[in-house]
């Protein structure tokens, strides 16, 4: 179809190349369970709710996504079948809420594989 | 990530260095504890081997994650971290292996003693001689806590 570009002209958009107005498309939010990497790791966070001020910094500096902030119970939640245990977390949190706990210390919450990777 | 390597002893000289894998191996050495509890690390292991496991922790402790420990005979544990007290992290890029080249270095002098002790398939004379770290060899054999299972 043919769209006008103000100032350029107009340029013909196939139809299956149309995006939305400023190319804003909703990001696909998808879990694979193939390869859950929990067992790499050898520390984990432990929060402290009465610390944690809810600033969303751990969420934020995750390189893996494993912080979520609760709405309804306003909790961050811990994600653990992907935590591999680098601590940015535990280093960034500013109310010092996360400690690094040996897994070991654990007895559940790492997804043993069939074939390790 | 883990990462699995093979030895191999020989009273002669080893004139052949092709890539070795061993799918049945008897006896089975970690230097990091905490992968008992994600991967299967007496995989092809058959009944009657050993397991060598560098913690500070008990041997029940590390038997309870590992669901196929009825194929073990004898487990030991030496805390080679405790011994060496080595084990840097830095963000330098060499991870504290800041030497790779040697044997028996860091937290290998413990366990390689420890391996002589369980398993004697090495003499502790022949590994003093060519081990960087000797005292600490000397110490991960006598302090290794050995357990014989069923």
């Amino acid at each position: 179809m043919a769209k006008e570009l103000p100032g350029y002209g107009t340029i013909d958009v196939p139809k299956d190349r149309e995006v939305p107005f400023g190319a804003v498309t909703p990001a696909p939010v998808c879990v694979q369970n193939l390869f859950q990497t929990s067992n790499w790791r050898i520390v984990r966070p432990v929060k402290d709710d009465e610390k944690c001020t809810r600033c969303l910094i751990c969420y934020l500096s995750c390189p893996d996504a494993c912080w979520v902030y609760k709405e309804e119970e306003d909790v961050m939640e811990w994600i653990n079948n992907f935590c591999k245990g680098c601590q940015i977390c535990i280093q960034e949190c500013p109310s010092g809420a996360l400690t690094a706990v040996p897994e070991l210390d654990f007895p559940d919450g790492v997804v043993r594989l069939d074939k390790p990777f | 990530m883990t990462v699995r390597k093979y030895v191999r002893l020989s009273d002669e000289e080893i004139e052949h260095k092709y890539v070795y894998t061993n799918d049945k191996p008897e006896l089975v050495v970690i230097t990091e504890a905490t992968i008992v509890k994600g991967i299967d690390i007496l995989r092809g292991m058959e009944k009657g081997g050993t397991l060598i496991v560098n913690t500070n922790r008990s041997a029940e402790d590390i038997l309870k994650f590992i669901p196929n420990a009825n194929l073990l005979s004898m487990i030991a544990t030496v805390d080679a971290d405790a011994i060496t007290g080595v084990r840097t992290i830095d963000f330098s890029g060499s991870e504290g292996g800041v030497d790779a080249s040697g044997i028996g270095k860091g937290i290998a002098a413990p366990i390689v003693g420890a391996i002589a002790k369980v398993t004697g398939m090495i003499k502790k004379e022949s590994l003093a001689k060519i081990v960087s770290d000797v005292s600490g060899m000397e110490r991960g054999y006598n302090e290794v806590k050995i357990k014989k299972l069923g």
